[in-house]
């Protein structure tokens, strides 16, 4: 019963070829067009997983941009997916935050993966993986998987403005022309965001075991950070950016269940 | 008209402007297409347009206010009323709600006026919203006090102010003798203003015939109310809110009666041939404070998506339970309207919850959706603490921050991930069967 999840982000594409408990098969790609990689991604997916288009019985889209798609058999928000795809790999999951690129989510969740309680971030880019690139790229002129490891190497905690992305940017210059050290800087603006998503969750109540999905989270310091202020363990899947399409499909997998 | 206070002239002249071009083509377009068939977004429209059109073509009968008035008290002076929310409404329908909001931008408002009296203000500047005989307020909304007096100011229109000290139900814990000597001696003062600035005087007759119109139509209105509670629902969202306006709009003519019979009889047809608006009906929703007034397609949008019907408004209940009112003692009985006000922004949030939860019951609802207006201090609130009551009640409570006023001040994608995170989390969808009511 082969189930595909389509994860659209406003940057990157993911998806996932599922099978009963199983994943087949998986793609990735970044800065594409949507529906052509779609097209490239299901192509890959169903050529590495050894089977054919006509064997994937249920399509769900999730992202973004899952409202450009065609031909989907459903789509759903990102929260379901990330939920679902939480649980997959932390069966004890109660919390699950998903930082992305353009937004980040909070939810609650039973330990079907069911939602209980959910937020999001308000209409604020700060707190996303877009605000903390363009602080590498753009400020620092470091490569954004590199953060992780300059944060850890601070010793001194740097406050920088939470509020909005585009005073923090003037925050991060002032700092610099302060010659304040890089990994201090780095380490504060990921203090700012675990603050930001330590904020949405109050609306929610924290409950853990706590998963932290997205893109972001490969980044080591954001990681210890959110550690640091929401003061819990987190735990992070072996690809957290693969979460949201793996959920999609496990969503399709439920769906194909119940039609039985 | 007085002189106005400051020298703002109007960018638009009142009759060559987009939005009075709007009100004449709508009215006439939708009364043509109503003759053909009854449609009840039509219809709701035409009651959007029509009250607008008739002040635009006769600034000078007419006065403006909040929907915390009783009306009546202008229609014993042959006064048009225009509602703020039927402007807005209207507004909306014409596509000038941006350009209003940006017009106002010179007046550095403070920024805890929300997005609806800056658009009004907007409105009056560019000359869409025409200087009217007189603007009320009625009422405490900080917004309108702070901006209402400023369009008269502008307009050079006579400014009508009634204070109601009894926002917090139930009116009769605080209807003390002082209390009610206040609003007597505030209503007889608006009287005589209107006296001064129409040059009427009622006669018993008059008070007779507008106070009886208000009785009958309000008798209709809450047969509409009870037509709601059937399961399917045999209407939702704002062609619902509109049969509200209907009421408010036109309160204390014989067109109240007509309208709402016509609205009646069309609701009963509904039941009738089964031709319920949201099927299948799976969730029944309590919508408190307000919708997005710039997107009337909403409710639609909610019953397509999530087959959700909103059975009830917070708003549309600032006059009931209605009670007659009596020509015998005609300032009296407008003050005791006065003070019936019921305006749930003001209760604690445990008296709202429980005001929503006997609603919810009355009318099946296992939904609450409260739509939080920016800048509106009437809706703000520890939310939290009625989502508590309610889900300990069994009843889902959903809030989201929304600018109802000004589509541009969010991103409406995020909102409706929201909305879906929502109603995902709702246990499976109910199997609901018909009940009467």
């Amino acid at each position: 019963m082969i189930t595909a999840g389509i994860d659209v982000g406003a940057e990157t594409t993911k998806i996932i070829l599922f099978d009963r408990e199983r994943i087949l098969s998986d793609f990735f790609i970044k800065g594409e067009e949507a529906e052509r990689s779609v097209n490239e991604g299901l192509a890959k997916v169903i050529r590495e997983g050894g089977t054919s288009n006509g064997d994937i019985k249920y399509k769900v889209a999730t992202g973004i941009n899952r409202y450009l798609l065609k031909g989907m058999d459903e789509l759903i928000t990102d929260v379901v997916c990330h939920a679902k795809g939480g649980i997959y790999y932390f069966p004890k999951a109660r919390t699950v935050i998903d930082i992305g690129c353009d937004g980040s989510r909070a939810v609650r969740i039973d330990e079907n993966g069911g939602i209980k309680e959910a937020a999001l971030n308000e209409k604020c880019a700060s707190g996303t993986g877009l605000f903390l690139e363009t602080m590498a790229k753009k400020m620092l002129a470091m490569k954004v998987e590199d953060l992780g490891e300059e944060s850890l190497k601070s010793k001194n905690a740097v406050e920088i403005n939470n509020m909005c992305a585009v005073f923090a940017e003037s925050d991060v210059i002032t700092l610099i022309h302060k010659k304040v050290p890089r990994e201090d800087i780095v380490r504060g603006l990921h203090d700012s965001v675990a603050v930001r998503v330590n904020t949405m969750i109050k609306s929610i109540g924290l409950e853990p075991d706590v998963v932290l999905t997205g893109g972001v989270a490969r980044n080591k310091g954001v990681v210890e950070s959110m550690q640091r202020i929401l003061g819990t363990q987190i735990y992070v899947p072996e690809r957290p950016e693969m979460i949201g399409a793996l959920g999609a499909a496990i969503y399709a997998q439920e769906k194909l269940k119940e039609k039985e | 008209m007085k002189k106005p206070l400051y020298d703002i002239k109007p960018k638009y002249d009142l009759q060559e402007n987009k939005f009075y071009s709007w009100a004449g083509e709508t009215v006439k377009y939708l009364e043509s297409s109503l003759e053909e068939g009854f449609d009840i977004e039509k219809w709701a429209a035409y009651h959007a347009a029509l009250p607008v059109k008739e002040v635009l073509e006769h600034p000078d009968e007419s006065v403006f206010c909040n929907f915390i008035i009783v009306p009546e008290i202008l229609r014993l002076y042959d006064l048009q009323f225009l509602s703020l929310e039927n402007i807005s409404v209207a507004l909306d329908y014409a596509m000038l709600m941006n350009e209003c909001v940006d017009a106002s931008g010179d007046f550095f408002l403070s920024k805890d006026v929300c997005t609806v009296h800056r658009m009004l203000l907007g409105a009056l500047v560019l000359g869409y919203m025409p200087r009217l005989k007189a603007f009320m307020q009625v009422g405490m909304c900080h917004c309108g006090n702070k901006t209402v007096k400023l369009f008269c100011d502008i307009a050079g229109s006579e400014f009508l102010f009634i204070d109601i000290p009894t926002l917090v139900r139930p009116y009769q814990d605080f209807k003390t003798t002082a209390m009610f000597k206040y609003m007597c001696f505030q209503v007889e003062d608006v009287m005589k203003k209107l006296e001064a600035i129409t040059g009427k005087r009622p006669s018993s007759a008059k008070i007779k015939e507008v106070f009886e119109y208000s009785n009958q139509a309000n008798e209709i209105y809450e047969k509409i109310k009870e037509l709601r509670k059937h399961t399917p629902t045999v209407i939702t969202g704002i062609p619902a809110w509109n049969s509200f306006l209907i009421c408010l709009n036109y309160a204390g003519t014989k067109r109240a009666i007509e309208f709402l019979n016509i609205t009646y009889n069309e609701l009963k047809k509904v039941i009738e041939k089964g031709t319920f608006p949201v099927q299948p009906e799976h969730y029944r929703v309590l919508y408190q404070h307000i919708e997005p007034f710039w997107w009337s397609g909403f409710n639609q949008w909610l019953a397509d998506k999530y087959h959700a019907a909103i059975v009830f408004e917070e708003v549309a209940e600032t006059r009931s339970p209605y009670e007659p009112l009596d020509p015998a003692r005609p300032a009296e009985s407008l003050a005791e309207a006065f003070m019936r006000a019921k305006i749930f922004f003001m209760a604690t949030e445990d008296q709202r919850a429980a005001y929503a939860a006997d609603k919810c019951k009355e009318y099946n609802a296992e939904i609450v959706i409260h739509g939080s207006q920016w800048g509106c201090q009437w809706c703000h609130g520890a939310l939290s603490v009625e989502k508590k009551r309610l889900n300990d009640r069994g009843i889902n409570f959903f809030a989201y921050d929304m600018d109802n006023f000004d589509s541009r001040s969010f991103d409406w994608k995020h909102i409706e991930d929201r909305f879906d995170a929502f109603f995902a989390s709702l246990p499976k969808k109910p199997d609901r069967k018909e009940k009467r009511k």
